[in-house]
């Protein structure tokens, strides 16, 4: 099986839909002539001009509404922003259009639209180009938010995204764009809300999803000395999530810990520890445990940025504290 | 060719009532839109109303300083000068007063007098789901119980717990060694099934908690006794459906041949040993009613073995006379009196307390208690409350005579004895009672 | 007037009366409390939809803000749909889940109501912009209202439909305040027209009051653009007698200005100019008007008979 990177299993993804549906078009900030500024369009130009490959300006809200409105109207937008920060100056569009539009309009207009870039923090780039928005959105009753971990997870969950009816937030990561993993040859799609199991354990579940996934092995090898067996759910669809998969999981280890690179306050650990609590209180041995992001915007200087994302480190002592190790 | 019937219009987003300050137009007008007809004062202020509807103002039905509600005819226009109105608008104001009474029946039912504002007739809106969470609650969450543990503070995970309850591993026997004061799964994976249960309890349904007691108050010691008439009693009343039924029992008789049977030498007989022997009667013809509940099935019993309820400085204990039913009334009295005493001094073996069919709690002696109703004594199926006797008047043949009342008032398990069989065993021993003659032979 | 034509004409006269008596209707619901949470009526503005939308084909697709009663209602919806809409019925156009604020009807291609001030503008955009990539020759009417020119999606989205060459009919709907704030008191340049100016479009302002002028010079602006692709951006001066919404108490303006402005009521001005052709004489009018009140009358009834959505309907269209 080939080995890819992560950026080109999102560029597979956008050229066999493209290909596949001539309603599908790409717009954002320097997605055509620049190749984008993650190489995620790379040579997506070439094979479909300029009119189904648009460099916009920078001008989020307005090509995030004509993204709503082209919609609307039947076409597919993939609307790529170069990272997630940058949507923020579009949520009106995101929030009270796309994501309203198919209640408001009782089910007469729905807006197939994905919305896609970086999520959360690279490598110090400080307060205003590090947020995690994955629950910003997720908050938002219309709209799907998806966070491949892998390159096999990013070709197949984009292409879904790309085929599902709704407004889709689809968020990826700097780090990951140049991580390799196996992608088939032969076309696949992971079916919107499925998690998956990233490693298989018996002591402790561990919920992560995108970067966190990547942190959560490291640290499962690190307490797989210790003789604690962890296993890593990675729930690859934000909402809907696959509750079902993370809570069998528990019933199995007893233990949760869930580790998010965003804010602890009303994020998505709380989300998956309040629903474990519904679904599994008699069967915890021991209060869910978050793994997060502190309570500060994310400063500049590398040992501050270090203290205040999650790490291999908190996840190791996350997981030994729901096993009552000291 | 319609009448245009005028409403109180609604001018404030707030506003339920409203008085016409001032008409500005009157009766035969021709209204044109936008005029402004009233003055209307609302909640917040006095407003001019511009008329949204045009023709010949014919009628003001709501006159100048008048208070009504929203959406309350106030006058009728037409679109001609001299078109007829009068039916259209007695029409509107019929069905004006069908609401009225409508929502006047449904205020009725409010204690408040205050003048209300009435909704208008459409103004009720569907009513609005509440949030359902979307996951399922959980589907038996079991009630809080403790476990007996000098260790008051010691806590359990659900986790824990859950196993503990799945192989009988009695958790005040675990120490709490990861923690230091929570019981977790590590203290208890590598104990053995049953873990801390005598053998006894091992095998009984009651896993991990057997020893139910209530959280003890901080400087109160229980005595075994209490402990034991907790659990028994927690036990009859939690979750078991029980009914009541109660009979007035006429005594006169069998206090006469008490009475007699007393004024022979050595014999002591009293009202009690009348009552076990007449109970023990009646559930020999009911036999059904002589037996208890055994989780999977309902024993029924061969003897009638009737526990008396006695009370004792330390509490309460229910000795048995053995084979009631076979036993003259000078045997009972006799067994009850032996029983009662070895009771009070402790010295009852276990034999004499334990099992038994059918429970007897007599606070007779108590003249002020009228009636009352006793616990279930598991897994008995029924227990019988004996009241004082009391005199009361009644009228016979239209004379005023005395008689001498007591209520006896049983508890019967539902899921062994049914109404009808209660109230005919109650029949039964009314009967015994008001002919105590059968008691005596 | 000739140029329009009588039968045009007299649609587009009836057309008006719908509008208003609609709006009147609502006002009328409100006071009564059948209708309820915002209510922003387009009485006096009657020209605007009917000069602009008469010129749409089926293709041709509008988006407007929360003034969006009588777009529909020219557009062809029925006045029942709409007014069970204000209801909170489902036999609204939006089963109720709408209200006043987001008319919608996706076989008209009106792509609604929409509550956030300027929100619609880029959605106008695209769908201007998703008939330009199928290779129609469609346009999109973008109405939004004079409050709505000092929001940034404005910009954006003329930026983008000039530099793009998107088909797009941006119309200020200049009512002369947004809200309770005086259009001076807002927009730096009230001449808003002239802010085409700066994308390298053609700018027009058009007296809103008049729907003669409205549907003329609209025909040609609108056979323009769908020709060249260029969008524009039309400044419509009208004005509307009632309030922002229906609390609005109006204590911004002097009735003498309400006044002044009813007094050149785009219905009357129309009526006259029929009158004057022999179109139509005083009876026929108020036939007409007759006619159109008992439509309107109606379809109150009809709002008023139907059924709330059922409460399974609450979590239906959360996603498609």
């Amino acid at each position: 099986m080939p080995v890819i990177e992560y950026r080109t299993a999102l560029n597979q993804a956008l050229e066999e839909e493209m290909l596949r549906d001539g309603k599908v078009f790409i717009m954002g900030e320097e997605v055509a002539e620049y190749n984008g500024a993650y190489k995620v369009t790379k040579g997506l130009l070439d094979k479909f001009g300029p009119e189904r490959v648009k460099d916009t300006p920078i001008t989020e809200s307005g090509f995030t509404g004509l993204g709503v409105g082209a919609a609307m109207m039947g076409l597919r937008p993939v609307v790529e922003y170069m990272s997630w920060n940058f949507s923020l100056v579009a949520i009106d569009q995101i929030i009270s259009n796309a994501a309203k539009m198919y209640y408001m309009t009782g089910g007469q207009f729905n807006v197939p639209m994905v919305m896609r870039g970086a999520n959360g923090a690279a490598a110090q780039v400080s307060s205003q180009h590090s947020h995690n928005l994955e629950s910003f959105y997720a908050h938002i009753p219309g709209l799907i938010v998806m966070a491949p971990a892998t390159p096999y997870d990013a070709k197949g969950m984009l292409k879904a995204a790309i085929r599902d009816n709704n407004p889709v937030i689809f968020l990826e990561n700097e780090f990951l764009y140049g991580m390799t993993g196996e992608v088939p040859e032969e076309e696949y799609i992971i079916p919107i809300g499925k998690g998956d199991i990233k490693r298989e354990g018996t002591d402790v579940t561990l919920v992560a999803h995108l970067r966190q996934v990547i942190l959560a092995q490291e640290a499962a090898d690190i307490l797989a000395k210790e003789g604690i067996s962890v296993e890593i759910v990675d729930p690859r669809t934000i909402k809907p999530l696959d509750i079902d998969l993370i809570a069998e999981s528990v019933r199995k280890t007893k233990r949760l810990v869930v580790t998010e690179e965003g804010h602890s306050f009303c994020g998505f650990g709380s989300e998956v520890a309040t629903q474990i609590h519904d679904l599994c209180f008699d069967d915890l041995d021991h209060p869910v445990v978050r793994v997060s992001q502190n309570e500060n915007p994310l400063p500049y200087a590398k040992n501050l940025e270090a203290e205040s994302l999650p790490s291999v480190e908190k996840i190791v002592a996350g997981v030994r504290k729901v096993m009552y190790r000291k | 060719m319609s009448a245009i019937i005028i409403q109180l219009p609604s001018l404030s987003p707030t506003m339920e009532v409203g008085t016409i300050a001032e008409w500005k137009v009157k009766e035969g007008d021709l209204i044109e839109e936008g005029m402004v007809i009233a003055s209307i004062a609302t909640d917040k202020s006095t407003v001019d109303y511009e008329s949204l509807d045009e023709g010949y103002l014919r009628k003001i039905v709501l006159p100048e300083g008048d208070e009504a509600v929203v959406g309350k005819v106030i006058a009728v226009f037409t679109e001609e000068a001299d078109e007829e109105f009068e039916a259209e608008l007695d029409e509107a104001l019929a069905a004006e007063t069908a609401i009225e009474e409508v929502v006047e029946e449904e205020d009725s039912s409010e204690e408040s007098s205050a003048p209300k504002a009435k909704p208008a007739p459409a103004a009720a809106g569907p009513v609005m789901a509440s949030f359902v969470p979307a996951v399922d609650p959980p589907k038996s969450v079991a009630p809080p119980i403790g476990f007996v543990s000098d260790k008051t503070d010691v806590k359990v995970s659900p986790a824990a717990k859950k196993l503990a309850e799945k192989r009988k591993i009695n958790l005040s026997a675990v120490e709490p060694k990861t923690t230091g004061s929570r019981i977790v799964m590590e203290d208890i994976e590598n104990l053995p099934n049953g873990y801390g249960m005598n053998e006894g309890q091992k095998g009984s349904g009651l896993v991990g908690y057997v020893n139910r007691a209530p959280e003890p108050a901080a400087d109160v010691n229980l005595s075994q006794m209490r402990k034991a008439i907790t659990d028994r009693m927690i036990q009859a009343s939690a979750g078991v459906p029980v009914f009541y039924l109660t009979t007035a029992v006429e005594m006169d008789k069998m206090l006469d041949i008490r009475q007699q049977l007393n004024s022979m030498e050595d014999t002591r007989i009293s009202i009690n040993d009348f009552i076990v022997k007449a109970v023990a009667l009646s559930l020999r013809q009911h036999p059904e009613m002589n037996a208890a509940y055994q989780g999977e099935y309902i024993r029924q019993f061969n003897d009638v073995d009737i526990s008396v309820a006695v009370s004792i400085p330390d509490g309460l204990i229910t000795p048995i006379v053995r084979s009631a039913d076979t036993k003259g009334l000078a045997a009972i009295g006799k067994d009850v009196r032996q029983l009662v005493g070895k009771a009070k001094s402790g010295a009852l073996s276990l034999d004499e307390y334990q099992g038994g069919s059918f429970t007897i709690s007599n606070l007779g002696m108590f003249g002020a208690v009228e009636t009352f109703t006793a616990i279930l004594n598991p897994p008995q199926a029924a227990i019988l409350a004996v009241a004082g006797t009391s005199k009361q008047v009644k009228l016979v043949n239209g004379e005023v005579k005395e008689v001498s009342i007591c209520k006896l008032t049983i508890t019967c398990d539902h899921r062994v004895v049914d109404g009808a069989l209660a109230a005919e065993f109650m029949n039964t021993l009314k009967n015994y009672l008001e002919t105590p003659v059968k008691l005596v032979l | 007037m000739k140029s329009i034509g009588k039968e045009e004409a007299l649609k587009m006269l009836r057309q008006m009366l719908v509008c208003r008596r609609f709006e009147e209707a609502c006002l009328k619901g409100y006071q009564q409390k059948h209708i309820t949470g915002f209510c922003h009526t387009y009485i006096g503005q009657e020209a605007v939809a009917v000069g602009t939308l008469n010129h749409l084909t089926e293709e041709d697709s509008f988006v407007t803000s929360y003034r969006c009663h009588a777009q529909g209602l020219v557009r062809g919806m029925s006045a029942r749909e709409i007014m069970a809409e204000m209801y909170g019925k489902v036999t609204g156009c939006v089963r109720g889940k709408g209200g006043s604020m987001h008319v919608f009807s996706k076989e008209l291609n009106h792509l609604g109501g929409h509550g956030i001030v300027g929100g619609q503008i880029p959605v106008g955009t695209g769908a201007a912009f998703a008939g330009k990539y199928e290779g129609k020759k469609v346009v999109n009417i973008t109405y939004f209202g004079d409050g709505a020119s000092a929001q940034g999606t404005f910009h954006e989205s003329v930026n983008l439909a000039a530099l793009w060459d998107i088909p797009c009919i941006y119309i200020c709907e200049n009512n002369q305040y947004g809200m309770g704030t005086a259009t001076k008191r807002a927009v730096a340049n009230t001449d808003i027209q002239d802010q085409a100016a700066g994308y390298g479009i053609k700018g027009y302002e058009i007296n809103g009051l008049d729907a003669v002028e409205v549907y003329t010079k609209m025909k040609d602006i609108i056979a323009e653009v769908r020709e060249t692709s260029r969008p524009v951006i039309i400044n419509m001066v009208t004005y509307r007698y009632k309030g922002h919404s229906v609390s609005d108490a109006g204590l911004y303006r002097t009735k003498d200005e309400v006044k002044s402005f009813m007094d050149q009521d785009c219905i009357n001005r129309f009526s006259a100019q029929m009158q004057e052709l022999g179109w139509i004489d005083e009876d026929a009018y108020k036939a007409l008007d007759k006619e159109v009140k008992a439509e309107i009358k109606d379809a109150v009834k009809f709002a008023e008979d139907s059924p709330w959505p059922p409460l399974d309907e609450v979590a239906t269209h959360v996603l498609a």
